[in-house]
C-alpha cells in the first residue's frame, strides 16, 4: 500500500468519548458525577468515566457492571437518539472540514487532502479549531486524531494524537488488534436504515462492496486473539490471500484497514440544499389549467437542478399553498423510466391531476360532506397562491440507458401513468398495489399498500408459515368478517374445547343478515395461533363448511365467538 | 398487385432496379417494415383476443375478443380463473370495486400481482375511474362495488371498444358480448369432520346471443397444457 505514495493526503477523525452513554445520561437527567453505563439488553457497550473508574468496563453483563459498581445508572441504548443528537455536532464539524463521513453516532472522519507534510502548526490549530468548535456549539468533548488514513485516525483519536505523515503503517503496527472494532458501523441494525433526512442534511446512502458491523469484528478479533495474533503487525504478516480464504470477505478488510487502506464510506453525509422549486401564483387561481400553466417551467427547472447535480429521485412532492393558509400536498411516484427519474410532461400531469382531483372532491364534499376518502386532510377549496415541486429520496443517478425501443415497457408506462391518474381523482389512500406476504389466512397472505409506496417492510414470503390454510383459497375473502350461529343437530350451539375438539357436528350456520345455510359437510377445526406471547395476539380455529347450494364457508372460531371470515364461491 | 401481396420472394429483390417502378420498392419497404413490426411487437399489441383457460374452450372458442364485455356472474372462482388466463403475456389488471376478492386465490390462478391495481372502492366516481383505467389498462375487472347508470355503461362499453381492453363485470351489463352465469357448483372433498375443500365443479352457461350454452367445468383443476 502507498502510504508513502500518498504524502499529501492526511485524514481527521473526529470522536467523542462514551458518546452513547452521554446522550443517555443528559436524556434520563443523570449527573455527570454519577456512575452510568448503556446496555443494548445483553451488555455494557458505553461507560461513563466516572463509572469506568470503578471498574466498570464495556462488553460485562449487566450483572456484572452491577456488582462492581452497586450504585451504577444502567440506561437502555436508543441508536436513534443517539444518532440524532449526533447531528449537531457532526454540522459543527462540518463548518471546519468538508466530506464528513459518520462511521457511527460519536465517530467521523473526514480528508485533509489539501494538507502537506510539515507536522506541527497547521494540523495542531486544526486539532484545537474542531475540539473548540464543537464544545462551543455542543458542549461536548471531542478528542481529534489525524494520520494517513481514515483507520489510522480513528485509532490515533484513542491517543488525542497526530501522526507523521510516512509513519502511518508503523504506528498502525504496534496497535493490538482489537482497534479494528473502532472502525466497525456500530451495533448490527444501526447501519440498516436508509436516506433518512435529518434537518437540511440527507444522509446518501453509496453503494459499497462491503459493510462489516460490529458483530462481524468481535468475532474476528476474538479468533485473531486465540490464534495468537495480538497486534496489527502480525496481522500485516499474513497474506491477504490466507486472511480471505479463512476469514472470508471480513478478513481482506482487516488486512486492508491494517495496512493503512481506506475504507471509504460508510455513511456520507452529503449536504445540500433542498432539491425543491417553487413559483408563486399572482393573480390566485381557482382552476386546473391556470395552476398547470405554471407547472411547466418549474418542472423544467427542476429537472435542471437534478440534472446539474447527476442525481435522480423516487419521489416528487407536489404542495399548492391556497389563499387561506392549507397546504394541499401529495406524494407522486417519479417516472422511473425517465433520467433523472422525471420529465417536465410527468410533472405537469401530476400538478394537474392533483388540482383537478382536489377541487372536485371539494365540490362533491360540499354536496354530500362525506369525508371518507384519503384526502380527508386537504385543505379547503380556496384559490392557489403558490406551487412547490420538490425531489425527494434523492440518489446519485445510476447510469441507466433506454433500452433501444425507448424506456420501459410501453404497456407498462401507460398503465402506470393510468393508475396515477387515477390515484389524483380519488386521493393516495383509495388506490392500492397488492403484495403477496407471509401468513397463514386468506386475508393475510397479500397486502395492500397504497400505489407507489415502498413495499419492503412487508413479511417475508419464504418461510414456511406453519398452520397456514390448505389450497386453493377462499375466492371471496369479507373485508369485515360476519357474525355467525353454529349450531348442530340437536340446535345446540357448537363450541371449540380446549383441545379443538368440536362439542357437536355442525348442522346449522346462521350468519347474521344472510340467513341460514345447512350444513353437508365440515372440515377442521385448524388452528391458527399468531404472536401467542403478545396481548395483541390471537388464537383461532377455523372450520370449513359447505351447504347444499354447493358453497363453502370459512368459519373463524375465536373467544367464544363464531364469525365467517371467507367464501369458496 | 399479386406481386405487392408477395413481396418477399427474391423474384420481386431481383427485379428492382435503380429508378424502376419507386411505387413498387415502396411497397417492399413497407411489407418489410410491417413484417418487423409484427415479430417484435408482443401479442399484447397484435392478439385480436385475449386467452381464456382450456377448460371454457368450447364455450369460448375463439377466446374473448379484445375490445369486448364479459360478464361473468355467480362465481368468483371461475372470476379468478378467468382472469388468471387472460392477465398472461404481462398484461395488466385493475380490479375495481372488489373489495373481498380473495388476492391469494388470485395468486394461485396465475395472476401476476405485480400487474395488478386494486381500487376497491371507487365510490361515486366508479365512471370516471373505470373510464381512465381503461385507457391503459388491459383488462379492467368492476366489482359489485362500482356503481354505474345504464348511459355511463354504454358510454363505457365504447371506450372498451375503442381502446381494445377487456372489461370484466361481475353484475349484468346491457349489451356484453359474453355473459357467463354459474348456476351449480358442487366441492368435493370435505366430509363429515375430514378433509377439506379441494375441487370445485361448476356449471357453467353461457347466455348471451342464441341458445344458451352449458358445460361442466373445473375451475380449480390443474392448467392441463
Amino acid at each position: 500500500m502507498g502510504a508513502q505514495g500518498r504524502l499529501t493526503e492526511a485524514f481527521v477523525a473526529v470522536r467523542v468519548p462514551d458518546w452513547s452513554v452521554a446522550v443517555a445520561m443528559r436524556a434520563a437527567e443523570v449527573g455527570p458525577e454519577r456512575p452510568a453505563a448503556v446496555h443494548d439488553g445483553h451488555q455494557v457497550i458505553s461507560v461513563s468515566a466516572v463509572a469506568r473508574a470503578l471498574g466498570v468496563q464495556v462488553g460485562m453483563r449487566r450483572r456484572a457492571a452491577q456488582e462492581a459498581c452497586p450504585q451504577i445508572e444502567l440506561l437502555g441504548l436508543d441508536q436513534d437518539a443517539d444518532a440524532r443528537a449526533f447531528d449537531a455536532v457532526v454540522a459543527v464539524v462540518e463548518q471546519v472540514v468538508a466530506r464528513v463521513t459518520v462511521v457511527r453516532p460519536g465517530l467521523v472522519w473526514a480528508p485533509l487532502p489539501g494538507y502537506v507534510a510539515p507536522v506541527g502548526e497547521p494540523v495542531e490549530t486544526l486539532a484545537s479549531t474542531l475540539t473548540d468548535a464543537v464544545a462551543a456549539g455542543t458542549g461536548d468533548e471531542c478528542v481529534v486524531g489525524v494520520a494517513g488514513s481514515p483507520f489510522a485516525a480513528v485509532v490515533a483519536t484513542g491517543h488525542g494524537l497526530v501522526v507523521p505523515p510516512g509513519r502511518t503503517e508503523e504506528y498502525l503496527r504496534r496497535q493490538p488488534v482489537g482497534v479494528l472494532r473502532q472502525m466497525a458501523a456500530g451495533p448490527a441494525g444501526a447501519g440498516s436504515r436508509t436516506g433518512v433526512t435529518t434537518g437540511r442534511r440527507t444522509r446518501v446512502r453509496r453503494p459499497q462492496g462491503l459493510q462489516v458491523d460490529e458483530a462481524q469484528v468481535v468475532r474476528l478479533v476474538d479468533l485473531l486473539v486465540r490464534l495468537g495474533v495480538q497486534d496489527l503487525g502480525a496481522l500485516l504478516g499474513l497474506e491477504a490471500r490466507t486472511l480471505h480464504s479463512r476469514f472470508g470477505s471480513i478478513g481482506l478488510w482487516a488486512h486492508r484497514m491494517a495496512s493503512g487502506g481506506q475504507e471509504r464510506a460508510v455513511e456520507v453525509w452529503t449536504p445540500q440544499e433542498p432539491l425543491a422549486v417553487s413559483v408563486p401564483i399572482d393573480p390566485p387561481a381557482l382552476r386546473s389549467d391556470a395552476v398547470t400553466f405554471l407547472a411547466q417551467p418549474l418542472a423544467e427547472s427542476l429537472q435542471t437542478l437534478l440534472r446539474e447535480r447527476s442525481l435522480t429521485c423516487a419521489r416528487l412532492r407536489v404542495t399548492a399553498v391556497t389563499e387561506e393558509g392549507g397546504e394541499l400536498t401529495r406524494l407522486w411516484q417519479a417516472d422511473d423510466t425517465a433520467w433523472g427519474a422525471t420529465t417536465a410532461r410527468h410533472v405537469v400531469d401530476r400538478v394537474r391531476w392533483q388540482i383537478d382531483g382536489w377541487l372536485t372532491r371539494g365540490a362533491g364534499a360540499t354536496a354530500s360532506s362525506r369525508g371518507t376518502t384519503g384526502g380527508d386532510d386537504d385543505p379547503p377549496v380556496a384559490p392557489v397562491v403558490r406551487l412547490e415541486v420538490a425531489a425527494e429520496e434523492v440518489s446519485p443517478a445510476p447510469l441507466q440507458q433506454e433500452t433501444l425501443w425507448g424506456g420501459g415497457h410501453g404497456g407498462d408506462r401507460r398503465a402506470r401513468r393510468v393508475i396515477d391518474r387515477v390515484q389524483g381523482l380519488l386521493g393516495v389512500g383509495e388506490v392500492f398495489a397488492a403484495v403477496p406476504q407471509g401468513g397463514r389466512t386468506p386475508a393475510d397472505q397479500v397486502r395492500l399498500v397504497p400505489w407507489g409506496q415502498p413495499t419492503d417492510h412487508v413479511r417475508p414470503l419464504d418461510r414456511p408459515w406453519p398452520g397456514s390454510l390448505p389450497a386453493p383459497s377462499p375466492a371471496t375473502v369479507l373485508a369485515t368478517s360476519v357474525p355467525a350461529e353454529v349450531l348442530d343437530g340437536a340446535g345446540r350451539r357448537v363450541e371449540v374445547g380446549e383441545r379443538l375438539g368440536l362439542s357437536g357436528a355442525p348442522a346449522r350456520v346462521r350468519l347474521r343478515e344472510r340467513g341460514t345455510y345447512e350444513v353437508t359437510g365440515w372440515a377442521g377445526p385448524w388452528p391458527v395461533v399468531e404472536r401467542w406471547w403478545a396481548p395483541d395476539g390471537r388464537r383461532v380455529a377455523y372450520v370449513q363448511v359447505l351447504t347444499p347450494e354447493g358453497l363453502g364457508l370459512l368459519l373463524g372460531y375465536q373467544q367464544g365467538a363464531w364469525t365467517c371470515e371467507a367464501l369458496y364461491d | 398487385m399479386s406481386r405487392d401481396e408477395h413481396p418477399e420472394g427474391p423474384r420481386v429483390r431481383r427485379g428492382e432496379r435503380r429508378g424502376e417502378h419507386p411505387h413498387e420498392r415502396l411497397e417492399v419497404a413497407r411489407a418489410l417494415l410491417r413484417r418487423s413490426t409484427e415479430a417484435s411487437s408482443s401479442s399484447r399489441t397484435s392478439a385480436p383476443s385475449r386467452p381464456v383457460p382450456a377448460i371454457l374452450r368450447e364455450l369460448l372458442p375463439h377466446g374473448v375478443r379484445r375490445g369486448s364485455v364479459v360478464v361473468v356472474r355467480g362465481s368468483s372462482s371461475l372470476l379468478l380463473a378467468m382472469l388468471g388466463e387472460m392477465s398472461r403475456d404481462e398484461a395488466w389488471v385493475a380490479l375495481v370495486g372488489l373489495p373481498a376478492l380473495g388476492l391469494q386465490a388470485a395468486r394461485q390462478q396465475g395472476v401476476d400481482l405485480a400487474r395488478a391495481v386494486v381500487v376497491p372502492r371507487p365510490q361515486d366516481r366508479s365512471a370516471g375511474v373505470v373510464a381512465s383505467l381503461v385507457d391503459g389498462i388491459d383488462v379492467v375487472v368492476c366489482g359489485p362495488e362500482v356503481v354505474l347508470t345504464d348511459a355511463e355503461r354504454r358510454r363505457l362499453t365504447g371506450r372498451v371498444r375503442d381502446r381494445q381492453a377487456v372489461l370484466l363485470s361481475t353484475s349484468p351489463w346491457q349489451g356484453a358480448a359474453v355473459d357467463l352465469d354459474v348456476p351449480q357448483r358442487r366441492w368435493s372433498g370435505l366430509e363429515a369432520g375430514s378433509g377439506r375443500l379441494r375441487d370445485l365443479q361448476m356449471v357453467v352457461a353461457r347466455r348471451d346471443h342464441g341458445p344458451e350454452r352449458r358445460l361442466e367445468v373445473e375451475p380449480w383443476a390443474r392448467r392441463a397444457g
